[in-house]
């Protein structure tokens, strides 16, 4: 079959075979164009209730539509890790251990997780968040690296290596909303699969080099490697001391950059 | 869900709802007893779970003469239009609003004192019709709309009931499951699927349970012997025959190095309903002194792979099961099950008992929880 027999995704660009009416590798829907706003936003795409995909031996259930729930069938020899507190049941099969992470102690202090936990198939295991959102499906391929808001992520399948990146600045520490680390995600040689559960609705924006866009910092969810982020104040008023201000993180591209429209959620605050 | 009875619509081609099997004659759009849309197909996960299938916007429900209209789909309103001689109670937190002419009564309620000491409602409310009254709670959600058949009964967690129609008879029992931990020279005692259980039983007559769960709500249906886990407060409700126990993952293996997983293990046969957005167990992460009722399966070696793990096991709705205490515990429950008068511990004996607490090292919390456990065990000391 030659390839402009193939059906692309919009979102994560993965190729599928005629008649098919969600993306394999991410979930999203074949037969709805891409919903992109005229500032240059596209909306995440709205996952059809009980729509499957699949990544290395796997397959993934998105099940619901206010809290959605992500419904994994994991194969013999797959994994995935995820923090504790987003798990909602599994089968008693699943074999659960901890995850070996460098900087235990730094992370604990930043208020990151320091506990990473990973499920190990065959069998079922299930989780979700405690906020009504979106799940974000992002199948990453292999050289690619993402950064993304401490406590946003839902799982990474066992072929993405996570680590994480300590923010520079003190002004960016403060004002970033994000405290002092980020996650990052980079995959090696193998393809693998990330989820992220955003807060209300998600958009994604890609920057070209040097473009430029200000985004409240609870409002940000993730972003390539390569766009650089940097909080900077804006000030509101004009008085004799300068008035009050605000802090906005300026995004440089080039690269991804993801929102969500509920700022940062109150229990994780 | 038991059938409800067919006998009002056998002027029409009829079928059942995939939902709660109440008959839906061809001219409804969404079934009469539980407001699920009759045109949807079943959605069902690979895993087993079937999904609530969402209420239509201003879909109506009958309940016996008065009506139920469900408006809204983020988080939904139950709106009543109570007949003369109808009523429907709720707790009053979620009452949204009513008609001049909807009188609302308190409910009496046994255990009051028990019930506020696990944080339970103590006021329950009762709306007598005829007239409007609508409930809402403040969380995104579904609405579940459980008719419940003379003699059906269903648990329920706590803190989820948004109305019952007064047919429907509310009780409640100590589930039985919990841990301590020791803080100093107290002892702290933890509850993952909360002290109590709500139980809805239908007497003489039909009725109708509406519950609001946050996110979206799944069902299934265990087989016997067949076990999950899930997250202790995700579990919305349950047949009276499913089991509970308490399991404890220790994923690294080392208790003293290891973070630790809450599950509710349960056990079939019967169905079994889970939230998708659930408050997480509060876990301080102190060491674990205690579980509720003996565990032979405590250190499991089939479940090694997956770390140390503690399984309870709890017989289906038996609030009274055997707990094992700590001596000093067991004395003092003793003491206040001697002195216990009408379910109360009278002044003089209260003193007396703080007194004997402090001699054993206990303290006034402990002692609470003591005369708790003591009152809900019928006055017996275990």
């Amino acid at each position: 079959m030659g390839p402009e027999q193939r059906i692309v995704c919009q979102w994560c660009r993965g190729q599928n075979l005629p008649g098919a009416v969600s993306c394999r590798s991410c979930g999203a829907p074949l037969d709805v164009r891409n919903t992109v706003s005229d500032s240059g936003w596209a909306a995440a795409p709205r996952l059809k209730d009980m729509t499957e995909f699949q990544f290395s031996h796997s397959t993934c259930q998105v099940e619901g539509e206010i809290v959605p729930v992500a419904d994994v069938m994991l194969g013999p020899g797959d994994s995935v890790f995820f923090e504790h507190h987003v798990l909602l049941w599994q089968d008693p099969a699943i074999s659960l251990a901890a995850m070996p992470l460098g900087g235990a102690i730094k992370r604990m202090l930043a208020g990151m997780p320091f506990a990473v936990t990973q499920a190990h198939g065959p069998g079922h295991v299930a989780f979700s968040r405690d906020a009504t959102g979106e799940l974000v499906v992002l199948p990453l391929h292999p050289g690619m690296e993402l950064d993304v808001r401490e406590h946003a992520f839902l799982l990474a399948s066992h072929s993405i290596q996570y680590s994480f990146i300590r923010i520079k600045g003190f002004f960016n520490i403060l004002f970033g909303g994000e405290g002092m680390f980020m996650d990052r995600f980079v995959t090696a040689g193998e393809s693998g699969l990330l989820m992220l559960h955003g807060y209300g609705n998600v958009f994604q924006r890609t920057l070209k080099a040097g473009e430029c866009i200000l985004v409240e910092p609870g409002g940000f969810l993730y972003k390539d490697a390569t766009v650089t982020m940097n909080v900077e104040m804006q000030r509101t008023g004009a008085g004799l001391l300068g008035g009050a201000g605000m802090a906005l993180a300026r995004m440089t591209g080039p690269g991804r950059v993801g929102i969500q429209s509920m700022y940062k959620h109150h229990k994780s605050s | 869900m038991p059938a409800q009875d067919p006998a009002s619509h056998s002027h029409a081609p009829v079928s059942r709802c995939r939902w709660c099997g109440a008959v839906i004659d061809s001219s409804q759009l969404s079934c009469p007893g539980c407001g699920a849309t009759v045109e949807r197909s079943q959605k069902a996960s690979d895993s087993g779970w079937i999904e609530l299938p969402p209420i239509k916007d201003m879909a109506r429900l009958r309940v016996g003469s008065s009506t139920c209209q469900i408006e809204g789909m983020y988080v939904p309103v139950a709106d009543f239009n109570l007949a003369s001689g109808d009523s429907v109670y709720f707790a009053h937190h979620v009452l949204l609003w009513k008609d001049v002419q909807v009188e609302i009564k308190r409910m009496p309620l046994a255990g009051a004192f028990t019930r506020m000491l696990a944080g339970m409602p103590v006021v329950m409310a009762e709306a007598h019709g005829p007239g409007h009254i609508a409930f809402s709670r403040d969380e995104p959600g579904e609405m579940i709309a459980l008719p419940l058949d003379a003699g059906h009964a269903i648990d329920v967690r706590e803190h989820l009931l948004l109305a019952a129609t007064s047919n429907v008879n509310y009780t409640w029992f100590d589930t039985g499951l919990w841990v301590s931990s020791q803080r100093g020279t107290e002892t702290e005692y933890h509850y993952p699927a909360g002290r109590y259980m709500d139980r809805f039983t239908a007497l003489e007559r039909p009725g109708l349970l509406l519950l609001h769960a946050g996110g979206n709500v799944f069902v299934r249906q265990l087989a016997a012997g067949q076990s999950l886990l899930i997250k202790p407060k995700a579990l919305v409700y349950k047949d009276r025959s499913v089991s509970m126990g308490l399991n404890v993952q220790y994923p690294t293996g080392y208790r003293w190095m290891s973070h630790r997983l809450m599950w509710l293990h349960l056990t079939g046969p019967g169905r079994v309903a889970i939230q998708s957005a659930y408050e997480p167990v509060e876990d301080e992460g102190r060491a674990i002194s205690g579980y509720s009722a003996p565990t032979p399966g405590r250190r499991a070696s089939s479940q090694a792979s997956t770390g140390s793990s503690s399984v309870v096991p709890v017989p289906a709705g038996a609030p009274t099961a055997p707990i094992r205490m700590d001596p000093r515990h067991q004395r003092i429950a003793q003491m206040a099950a001697g002195a216990m008068v009408k379910g109360e511990i009278p002044p003089l004996m209260m003193q007396r008992l703080l007194d004997a607490a402090e001699r054993e090292g206990l303290s006034a919390y402990d002692v609470r929880l003591i005369i708790k456990h003591v009152q809900s065990h019928g006055g017996r000391a275990n």
